[in-house]
C-alpha cells in the first residue's frame, strides 16, 4: 500500500493518508520508508485485527482512537490531509541517516566472542556457525568459476529493497552454514532469489534439487529424504535461512511480520527429487518447469500447508482417492503432491496415470469443497474475489452461488504438481499447497 | 584471536522523497476513499463506510467518493490514480493494509 500512496503523493501532488492495522504500521514508518519509499508516509492505525469483525466495532475503531498518534481517528485523518509539512516531509535527495558501511573484516576476536557477535548481530539460526575465516572462505569459492567480487543481486532486501551483495558473502554464508565448497554453486542459486516471500500468515518456503548435482554432492532423494539426516540437504537448507537473514535482512517484527511463522522454515525443506525412480513417462520437475534433464536447477516452492498421508496406501481406497480428500482442505490455488516412489508406481503401474499432468489433471476435476468453504479461506478471498468482481472466469461464476455448492478449486491442472522422493519403505506421501518459481540454473555457478 | 569475513550486507537507505504540500481545508474538497482490497471480501468497506459517514455528518461539504483498486491487493492501478487526478481529487485515504 506504501507503493500505491507514494505514487499518488509523488506523481499526482495528492494529499494521502495510509490507514493500516497496527500490525504492520511500524513497518510502513519504518524499515519500507528507510529502505524503500524514502517517503515518510502519513500513516493512521486501526487496532488488530478488524478484518472479521462486525460493522460496530468497524465503527468503533472509527470513533476511537489512531494507534500511530493516539489522537481521535478521524482528526487524525483530517491532519494527515491538512497539517502542513514538517522539515522532515520535505526532506529530498540522500538520507542525512545513511547507515555505517559495513568493513570486510570484522575486528580480530577470540571464537567464543566471535560467535556471541554473530548471535546478538542476528547473523545465526541460534546454532553455533563455522567461523568464516579467510582461509575458509577462499577454500570455499574454489567451488565457483565467479569472482568474489561479482555482485549477485542488489535489489536483496524485503520489498526489493536496496542490499547489494557478492559472491564473496554467500561463500562467506555457506561456511557459516557448514557448506563443502562443491555445494556453493547450489547456494548461490538460491541466494538469486531473494527476497523470499515472506508474510503475516504463516508461509515458508521448500527447496528442490534436480540434475546431476543432486549425487554428484551427495544430497539425499531415497530413504529419510525429507528428514534430517543428510548433510547436503542438510547444510544447504541451513544456508538458505541464513541468506534469509543475513542477505536480505530479515528480522521479525522491523522487516516480517509473520504471526506465527512456520516450522517449516527451520530447515527450508530441502531435498532432491528422486529422479531414477520416477515411473516411465513422469518426468522430473525441472524438466516439467522448461529445462533440460541434463541441467541441475534448483526449484523454490512456497506454500503454507504440508499434510501427511500418515499412513501407507490401503488396498481398498486407490492413492489418488486419499490425495482428493486430504486435498480439499487447501486453497485450490496450487498444489505439489510428494510421494514416495512406491506411491507413483501404484499411481502410474495400477491406477494408469501414466505422466504427473494425467495426475494433476485428475485431481482439478475431482477435488472438490464448498464455495463459502473456498471463499473464507483470505489468501483466496485477498489475491481472487477483486477478481472474481471484475468477470474473470471461473472465479466470477463461484461468487454467485449459494454457499453450499460444491465447486473444483483447482480450477488449473497445470497448477498441481507432483515430485517424487523417497526410499521405498512405505507407500507414503503429502499433500502440500506449495507453488514452485521457475526453477533456476545451478550450472550458472558452478 | 581469530580474523573473519563480515557477514553483514553494506545498506542503502532510500533516497527522501518529499510528501504533496498539504491542504489548507477539507470544506469544499473531493476525498477519494480507495479501498485496496487487501483481507478478502467487504474486510475495507465497513471502515471506509464509516469514514465516508463521519464526513457526512462533520464536514458535510466534503464530497466523499469510494472507489475500489482495480486488480487485487498487490497489484498497481495507475488508471485508478489517473482518475483520481483527473477528476480534481484532493486527498486520498487509502486502505487497509493489515
Amino acid at each position: 500500500m506504501s507503493r500505491e500512496a507514494g505514487e499518488i503523493e509523488q506523481k499526482y501532488h495528492i494529499p494521502t493518508v495510509s490507514l493500516a492495522g497496527s500490525n504492520v504500521v511500524s513497518f510502513g514508518l519504518g524499515a519500507n520508508f528507510q529502505y524503500n519509499t524514502g517517503m515518510p508516509l502519513r500513516f493512521v492505525g486501526v487496532p488488530f485485527p478488524f478484518s472479521g469483525q462486525p460493522r460496530s466495532v468497524l465503527a468503533s475503531y472509527v470513533h476511537g482512537k489512531d494507534t500511530v498518534s493516539g489522537a481521535p481517528f478521524m482528526r487524525a485523518i483530517v491532519d494527515g490531509l491538512t497539517k502542513p509539512l514538517s522539515a522532515r516531509e520535505n526532506l529530498s535527495g540522500p538520507s542525512p541517516d545513511a547507515p555505517a558501511a559495513e568493513p570486510r573484516m570484522l575486528r580480530p576476536d577470540s571464537q567464543d566472542n566471535l560467535q556471541d557477535l554473530f548471535r546478538q548481530k542476528g547473523w545465526t539460526d541460534y546454532n553455533p556457525v563455522i567461523l568464516p575465516t579467510p582461509e575458509r572462505v577462499a577454500a570455499m569459492l574454489k567451488g565457483t568459476s565467479h569472482a568474489p567480487d561479482e555482485v549477485v543481486k542488489s535489489a536483496a532486501g524485503t520489498f526489493g529493497s536496496r542490499r547489494p551483495f557478492t559472491v564473496e558473502k554467500v561463500a562467506t554464508i555457506a561456511v557459516m552454514a557448514g557448506a563443502r565448497p562443491e555445494y556453493l554453486p547450489v547456494i548461490l542459486a538460491l541466494s538469486t532469489r531473494v527476497p523470499y516471500q515472506d508474510s503475516t500468515t504463516s508461509i515458508a518456503q521448500m527447496v528442490v534439487v534436480n540434475g546431476p548435482i543432486r549425487n554428484k554432492i551427495g544430497m539425499n532423494s531415497g530413504m529419510g529424504a525429507l528428514g534430517p539426516d543428510n548433510e547436503a540437504n542438510a547444510v544447504i537448507g541451513r544456508s538458505m535461512t541464513l541468506i534469509h537473514k543475513v542477505i536480505q535482512g530479515y528480522v521479525e517484527g522491523v522487516t516480517g511480520f509473520a504471526s506465527l511463522s512456520n516450522p517449516l522454515r527451520y530447515d527450508n525443506l530441502c531435498f532432491a527429487e528422486n529422479e531414477e525412480a520416477l515411473p516411465p513417462g513422469w518426468q522430473p520437475l525441472h524438466v516439467q518447469l522448461g529445462h533440460q534433464a541434463t541441467d541441475s536447477v534448483v526449484t523454490i516452492f512456497t506454500g503454507w500447508n504440508f499434510i501427511n498421508s500418515t499412513g501407507w496406501v490401503e488396498q481398498h481406497y486407490a492413492p489418488q482417492f486419499l490425495m482428493r480428500d486430504y486435498m480439499s482442505s487447501l486453497s485450490g490455488m496450487g498444489a505439489t503432491l510428494i510421494m514416495d516412489p512406491s506411491v507413483a508406481d501404484l499411481l502410474s503401474g495400477v491406477q494408469g496415470f501414466k505422466t504427473k499432468a494425467a495426475l494433476g489433471q485428475w485431481l482439478s476435476q475431482n477435488v472438490q469443497k464448498t464455495a463459502e468453504s473456498y471463499w473464507g479461506n483470505s489468501i483466496v478471498s485477498s489475491m481472487l474475489a477483486p477478481l472474481a468482481r471484475q468477470g474473470l472466469k471461473p472465479y466470477a461464476d463461484w461468487l454467485g452461488v449459494t454457499g453450499d455448492t460444491l465447486i473444483k478449486p483447482f480450477a488449473n491442472a497445470n497448477a498441481i504438481h507432483a515430485i517424487v522422493t523417497g526410499g521405498k519403505t512405505a507407500s507414503v506421501w503429502f499433500a502440500t499447497d506449495f507453488m514452485p518459481d521457475r526453477g533456476t540454473s545451478i550450472d550458472e555457478w558452478a | 584471536m581469530v580474523s573473519v569475513l563480515n557477514p553483514a550486507i553494506a545498506t542503502r537507505f532510500a533516497d527522501r522523497v518529499p510528501l504533496a504540500p498539504r491542504l489548507s481545508t477539507l470544506e469544499g474538497k473531493t476525498i477519494y476513499l480507495v479501498d485496496t482490497d487487501w483481507g478478502g471480501m467487504q474486510q475495507n468497506d465497513g471502515i471506509l463506510e464509516e469514514i465516508q459517514k463521519w464526513f457526512a455528518q462533520n464536514i458535510p461539504s466534503a464530497k466523499i467518493i469510494i472507489k475500489i483498486k482495480a486488480g487485487n491487493f498487490v497489484t498497481d492501478d495507475p488508471g485508478l490514480w489517473k482518475e483520481i487526478a483527473g477528476n480534481h481529487g484532493d486527498g486520498v485515504v487509502i486502505g487497509v493494509a493489515g
